[in-house]
């Protein structure tokens, strides 16, 4: 053990990332992303605008397929335009390039029928359409407005040189409903659909439901040997330039072997060690990432993981239950009040009953003090010992019903419960006062809707039992204290983990407590968006009208 | 540190002032200007906004610049060494004071069979880990936290309105005139977030802000001053409010709703820690700031294990009962204006100098 | 070794360091380890030892599943000591469990006692941290120790309710206040005032000696068996005690005795209780009232430096009460034969709260007093509708007779403290602060002698409105 390496000084690493505000930030006219372009004869002009549009050299999952359609002895070159994964490509391949393709050639030996041998445009645009794409649902669109919003909706579109229409057609493939259930986050009132591992499958969730050709998805590939396929969402006309330079900077700068969860990657970008509580929200619901996507934060998928990575994420994304955007507010901030509720019954309820049994029992009243007195007359342990006991116990239920198979899971709550509830009291092992504490504080710890917070939450109440057992209130004090300046001094990705509370920023911010969706004007401060409104200040024009 | 804005330089600033009235300052006025503290008190506040708005208005030459600096300016690194040590040495006893008073009463309440040196380490490390948090993370606990402490003095003034004898009040120039305002301005030390104030502008995000931000916490101290004073002069007579126990504390013991809440007097323990630990946290950053200017070190966070030494090694001095009353009584007030009457006459030559040399 | 493991073993070694520091307080202060006082009482001592102090605890049967019917009992204790701190040091080695006074809800203190004087007593108690300020303060004509043993919770489970709950009835009767150490401390130590307590009684028809529901009770009975068992164990107690704090523990058990006593008892008839006491000569301990708790808390005791000096009636603690604001609503019983033959029960609510003033007038106090009163007749003898017919009864006539009879009521009380106790007990003193602006020029008025000189003017106005609900 060398001891001057111990007290030597080491400059601490410094690494002090910051979202800055983006002057240049528009209050923009939400009419202004209207597209007035309409289809040109030239293929190659078609093809730039169109790329242009929607960034195909960053984004990985957007198709184009040239090839050559030959009608009359004439070669025209065409291309089509989809979104992989959004559309069926099977009905692609044999009902629009094959007949485009193949047949095209077996008509250049034969003779052609006499109504059709002079081509002009429109009859060319006509034989594509009566003749070449034996397709159900085909439209001959020459807005670019129009086309771009079906290919964002998973169509496949075809240009031709020379033809100023384009063939839009419904070739949609995506995924619907057999995506699952969401294990975890589960909501009454909302869509019940969740990621799965497949990574292209959850893009395409996430292209369907953003609906907007702004959404960019790169592809970036991580660990030296796996090479996993991880994605970055984000909002090109939202989504703070700063932010997404960061993320693509520590995403591209992992030097590992391998990885195989989202978890790993968690560990691997954020800020720093955090004493275990979590920083970046982690989701399996693609409504929960595309809501966040249009707030300005960035989505991270990894190929083989169910669960996406939100950033930057702060304390009260953790407290937010999807349901709350289902629910008029003032049930929406009801259950954030009892999420408040359960979150300081979870930390502190075992440390301050010792603390008050310990120390400070003239806060009880008399005849609950008596009580407690009673119960606690034929048992030998001490309370602390009992606390503890039962707290592991309960963890121990808890870890164990994770485990087995759903056929006993049933069988090993009612054992656990008649173990630890009525057995322990009949054997004066536990007074029923402290099984009504360590039910409350388990229960509670199940209202915390976001399960690495909820973690982080139980482990800490060991510390503040801990604290409460050896100095009452004042330990309790302290701890509260010192956790608060912990999470006050966390920052993920370059926003403070207490935003927008503390510090607190003079523009808009939604806090806590959510107003009416038709308030929310304005999108958070702290994430420093490109594009700050998110609605008209009369949202409800039907009302102003009237 | 971080730049911080209006709302949390309020509270920094409240959190300042709180310490030393909650502890010391209410019980010293009580007991000096029996009824007529709550006039004292007024007087005071006044005097008190007088002197943060001079310091505001000698400060608008010298926008986000630090005292130190300023200092430095005027009488160069000697003279910026020897304020630097002054306003450091006000500002650990300041701590050892309220840490000392805080202390006792709980040894004296909850903890006797336990060594008072035992429960000030417990409160020298949380100082410790406040030091060394990044990101500025006391002072954002602090925002959340003083508004806390805040209501617990409202609730403890409204919860006790029915022991009130509004009558206490009179006589109302209490021990006399000369008592009340002349020897009544030496309470003005329970304004320790003034002497703070002078190291706020160069941390503000807005430092053209100073002047409100500071005359706000200023405003909102004197009328906590106000709440706190009134709850002891109403609830009690002479004899309660010079005993060993702070007087707030015993007022707490009164409330009751119904055969439920009684004795809160611990919820107030909590509510008092929490509060203690934050002044420990703002003054503590700031010592070491200072430290960190006086001696331009880089990093300073190591050094902040041999501040909170020197820290707990100035408590456990002031010991006995006797040299505890002296301190607070006589020594607290002198030392605060003497560091008050420095910054000033630091910031007058400043501008002066400024003046000559612009002309 | 790296930092990170450094801090992990320092941040272990603190916590044990900690654990170690604050062991011996919370081992001492657990729950477990503490048995609460509900009730103390004071007595004064013929022997040695100056008080004889009693300690009352919750027999915790009462709160378990398996709690008998007769479940009201408590456990009572007595030490001969000097003071009530060396009493408390003497019962943590009898009993085992550290006594704790923070749930205590009365204090008890024998007529016998407060003449002599109670001021360090209750400084004593208000210097202990563990006492609530709340806890009620009682005067007891007789022995408190019989004060305690008699009472019993009737209409209640818990003894402790009980206790709770009887300072109450001042609001709605006016018989009694709710009087706590804390403000009773706060008083003592103002020298321009007076002090008020409950008085609290026996009851006359129950025999004193009957402790109903007492199985276990360890009590010195008087000061003959503390005597006769003084000898053989005061040699063990000094030898264990420093000579300040040796006192002589009794632990003789009486319950033999008392059961034979009780089945005695038991067996003798109720007396009837005496009627004809009025309400201006009842205190604790003549009120005409038969039933199973054996004491009374009617009245308040008057005290001057902490020395008890005189009671406060029934009728004289309502007229306090009214001035103090305290009551809101009470019974008065009219007998004014030139309005009506029979009695008229009138209830009576405040208006306002009442105006008190202070004038000093050629150096004499002159208190003005304004009361403001609505009320409604309750009952009446027989069932005529006075509202319908012309009648001598006539709702302005009962509201002059009752500000003349609460009016009479009060002067009568105000005088009697000026003249008879020679002290403000209403705490007018507040209201004559105003006229003074420093503390020297009041101190230097002196009050508490120009108070003898006081003249009163008091002012009532009662609207009566009649509101039977049934007549004929």
């Amino acid at each position: 053990m060398n001891i001057k390496k111990i007290f030597k000084y080491e400059p601490q690493h410094k690494y002090d990332f910051n979202i800055q505000s983006t002057e240049n930030a528009t209050v923009q006219d939400l009419n202004s992303e209207k597209l007035d372009q309409k289809v040109n004869m030239s293929l190659q002009e078609n093809l730039e605008f169109i790329q242009s549009k929607f960034n195909t050299l960053i984004s990985s999952d957007v198709v184009i397929r040239k090839f050559s359609l030959i009608c009359k002895n004439q070669k025209y070159k065409a291309f089509l335009f989809f979104i992989d994964g959004m559309t069926d490509s099977v009905n692609i391949n044999h009902f629009v390039l094959k007949p485009l393709m193949q047949r095209n050639q077996q008509s250049k030996n034969k003779s052609a029928p006499p109504k059709t041998r002079q081509i002009n445009l429109s009859s060319f645009a006509n034989y594509i359409y009566n003749r070449l794409i034996p397709y159900n649902n085909l439209s001959q669109e020459t807005e670019f407005d129009k086309i771009i919003s079906d290919i964002n909706s998973g169509n496949c579109v075809l240009f031709v040189d020379t033809l100023n229409i384009a063939f839009d057609i419904d070739a949609k493939g995506f995924k619907q409903r057999s995506i699952e259930r969401p294990q975890i986050e589960n909501v009454i009132k909302g869509p019940q659909e969740a990621f799965v591992e497949n990574i292209r499958t959850n893009t395409s969730l996430l292209r369907r439901l953003v609906n907007n050709q702004n959404l960019i998805i790169e592809n970036i590939e991580i660990g030296e040997l796996s090479k996993t396929k991880c994605a970055l969402c984000y909002m090109q006309n939202i989504a703070n330039g700063d932010l997404i330079t960061e993320a693509k900077f520590r995403l591209n700068n992992i030097s590992i072997d391998s990885l195989i969860s989202s978890g790993e990657l968690e560990q691997l970008i954020q800020d720093g060690p955090s004493a275990g509580i979590p920083q970046i929200l982690s989701t399996e619901r693609p409504d929960k990432c595309v809501k966040a996507m249009y707030q300005g934060r960035a989505v991270i998928l990894v190929n083989g993981n169910p669960y996406a990575l939100i950033i930057p994420s702060v304390m009260t994304d953790f407290l937010a239950s999807p349901e709350d955007s289902n629910l008029v507010p003032l049930f929406a901030n009801f259950l954030k009040v009892i999420r408040l509720i359960a979150l300081i019954i979870t930390l502190l309820l075992p440390g301050m009953y010792i603390a008050v049994t310990n120390f400070h029992q003239e806060l009880f009243p008399t005849e609950l003090l008596f009580s407690i007195l009673v119960a606690r007359e034929n048992v030998p342990f001490p309370i602390i010992f009992e606390l503890l006991l039962m707290e592991v116990s309960f963890e121990l239920i808890r870890e164990g019903g994770l485990r087995t198979p759903s056929a006993i899971g049933s069988t090993l709550g009612i054992v656990g419960a008649l173990i630890l509830g009525d057995a322990a009291v009949s054997a004066n092992v536990v007074s029923p006062i402290l099984i009504i504490v360590v039910a409350i504080t388990g229960l509670s710890s199940f209202v915390i809707p976001n399960f690495s917070f909820g973690f982080h939450l139980r482990v800490y109440r060991f510390i503040f039992t801990i604290l409460g057992y050896i100095c009452g209130f004042l330990g309790i004090g302290i701890g509260i204290y010192v956790y608060l300046a912990t999470i006050c001094s966390i920052k993920s990705f370059g926003v403070a983990y207490v935003s927008p509370i503390s510090p607190n920023i003079s523009g808009f911010s939604l806090k806590y407590f959510v107003p009416p969706f038709w308030k929310q004007e304005y999108r958070n401060d702290f994430l420093a968006p490109k594009k700050q409104v998110s609605q008209d200040k009369y949202s409800m024009k039907w009302k102003k009208n009237n | 540190m971080e730049k911080i804005n209006n709302k949390e330089a309020i509270s920094l600033t409240i959190s300042c002032s709180l310490g030393i009235t909650v502890f010391i300052s209410s019980q010293i006025i009580a007991s000096e200007c029996l009824s007529s503290s709550l006039i004292n008190t007024g007087f005071i506040s006044l005097i008190a906004m007088g002197l943060t708005a001079i310091i505001c208005i000698l400060y608008k030459k010298f926008i986000g610049i630090s005292f130190l600096d300023i200092t430095e300016f005027v009488g160069g690194k000697f003279l910026k060494f020897i304020v630097g040590t002054a306003f450091l040495f006000y500002f650990i006893f300041t701590l050892a004071i309220v840490l000392c008073k805080a202390v006792n009463c709980l040894q004296i309440v909850y903890y006797p069979m336990t060594h008072p040196n035992y429960t000030v380490l417990l409160f020298v490390i949380t100082a410790a880990i406040a030091c060394n948090l990044k990101n500025n993370g006391f002072l954002r606990a602090t925002f959340i936290l003083v508004p806390i402490v805040i209501v617990a003095i409202f609730f403890i003034f409204a919860g006790n309105l029915k022991n009130f004898n509004y009558e206490n009040i009179f006589p109302l120039m209490g021990n006399g005139v000369k008592a009340t305002f002349i020897e009544g301005t030496t309470n003005l030390f329970t304004f320790g977030g003034i002497a703070y104030i002078l190291f706020l502008p160069q941390n503000l995000k807005r430092p053209d802000k100073f002047m409100s931000v500071s005359l706000i916490s200023t405003a909102i101290s004197s009328i906590l001053l106000t709440f706190v004073t009134a709850t002891i002069i109403l609830m009690f007579n002479k004899n309660v409010t010079s005993g060993q126990l702070f007087p707030l504390y015993i007022a707490v013991r009164y409330i009751e709703f119904g055969t439920f809440f009684q004795r809160l007097d611990s919820a107030f323990l909590l509510i008092m820690n929490i509060a203690i630990c934050s002044f420990l946290g703002i003054y503590s950053n700031l010592c070491l700031g200072i430290i960190k200017e006086i001696t331009n070190i880089s990093d300073i966070k190591p050094l902040s294990y041999c501040f909170v030494l020197l820290l707990y090694a100035s408590t456990i001095l002031i010991d006995a009962k006797f040299e505890l009353e002296f301190m607070q009584n006589i020594f607290f007030k002198i030392l605060f204006f003497c560091v008050i009457s420095l910054g000033l006459i630091i910031l007058i030559l400043a501008n002066l100098k400024k003046e000559f040399q612009h002309e | 070794m790296s930092k990170n493991m450094l801090k992990f073993y320092a941040i272990v070694i603190l916590a044990l360091v900690f654990m170690y520091a604050f062991s011996a307080s919370y081992t001492s202060d657990s729950v477990d380890n503490i048995s609460y006082v509900i009730a103390l009482a004071v007595d004064e001592n013929e022997g040695e030892k100056n008080l004889q102090v009693t300690f009352e605890f919750m027999d915790t049967s009462t709160f378990s599943s398996e709690g008998s019917s007769e479940s009201k009992s408590a456990i009572i204790d007595t030490i001969n000591a000097t003071s009530i701190n060396s009493a408390i040091n003497l019962l943590n080695a009898y009993i085992g469990k550290q006594v704790n006074l923070s749930h205590c809800k009365v204090v008890v203190f024998s007529d016998k006692i407060a003449q002599k004087g109670i001021g360090a007593e209750v400084s004593e108690l208000m210097n202990n941290i563990q006492v609530r300020p709340s806890t009620n303060i009682i005067i007891c004509k007789g022995n408190a120790l019989e004060y305690i043993q008699n009472s019993t919770s009737q209409l209640e489970k818990i003894l402790t309710k009980y206790y709770d709950i009887f300072p109450n009835s001042s609001e709605y009767t006016g018989y009694t206040s709710n009087i706590m150490i804390g403000e009773f401390y706060n008083y003592l130590t103002t020298k321009e005032c007076g002090n008020l307590a409950i008085l609290g009684g026996l009851n006359p028809t129950i025999s004193p000696s009957n402790s109903s529901g007492n199985p276990s009770n360890n009590s010195a009975d008087g000061s003959s068996s503390g005597g006769s068992s003084g000898g053989g164990s005061s040699g063990e107690g000094s030898g264990n005690n420093s000579s300040s704090s040796s006192s002589n523990s009794s632990s003789s058990n009486n319950s033999s005795e008392d059961s034979s006593k009780d089945s005695s008892e038991k067996e003798k008839p109720k007396e009837k209780p005496d009627n004809s006491t009025p309400i201006s000569k009842m205190i604790s301990g003549n009120a005409p009232i038969l039933g199973e708790r054996g004491t009374e808390n009617i009245g308040l005791a008057v005290m001057k430096d902490g020395i008890y000096i005189g009671d406060l009636t029934a009728e004289d603690t309502l007229c306090h009460t009214l001035i103090s604001g305290e009551v809101n609503s009470f019974l008065l019983t009219i007998n004014n034969t030139e309005i009506y033959e029979n009695y008229l029960d009138i209830e009576l609510f405040e208006n306002m709260i009442p105006k008190i003033s202070v004038k000093i007038e050629n150096d004499n106090p002159k208190i003005n007093i304004d009361i403001k009163l609505i009320g409604r007749i309750s009952g009446i003898k027989d069932g005529i509708n006075y509202s319908d017919e012309p009648s001598n009864l006539d709702l302005y006539k009962i509201s002059r007779a009752t500000e003349e009879t609460i009016k009479r009521c009060i002067t009568d009380y105000l005088n009697k403290t000026s003249t008879e106790f020679k002290c403000d007990i209403d705490y007018f003193y507040n209201y004559a602060k105003r006229r003074f602006l420093t503390v020297q020029d009041w101190k230097k008025y002196d009050w508490s002698s120009k108070y003898t000189n006081s003249k009163f003017d008091v002012k009532v106005e009662a609207k009566i409105y009649y509101s039977l609900l049934h007549s004929d």
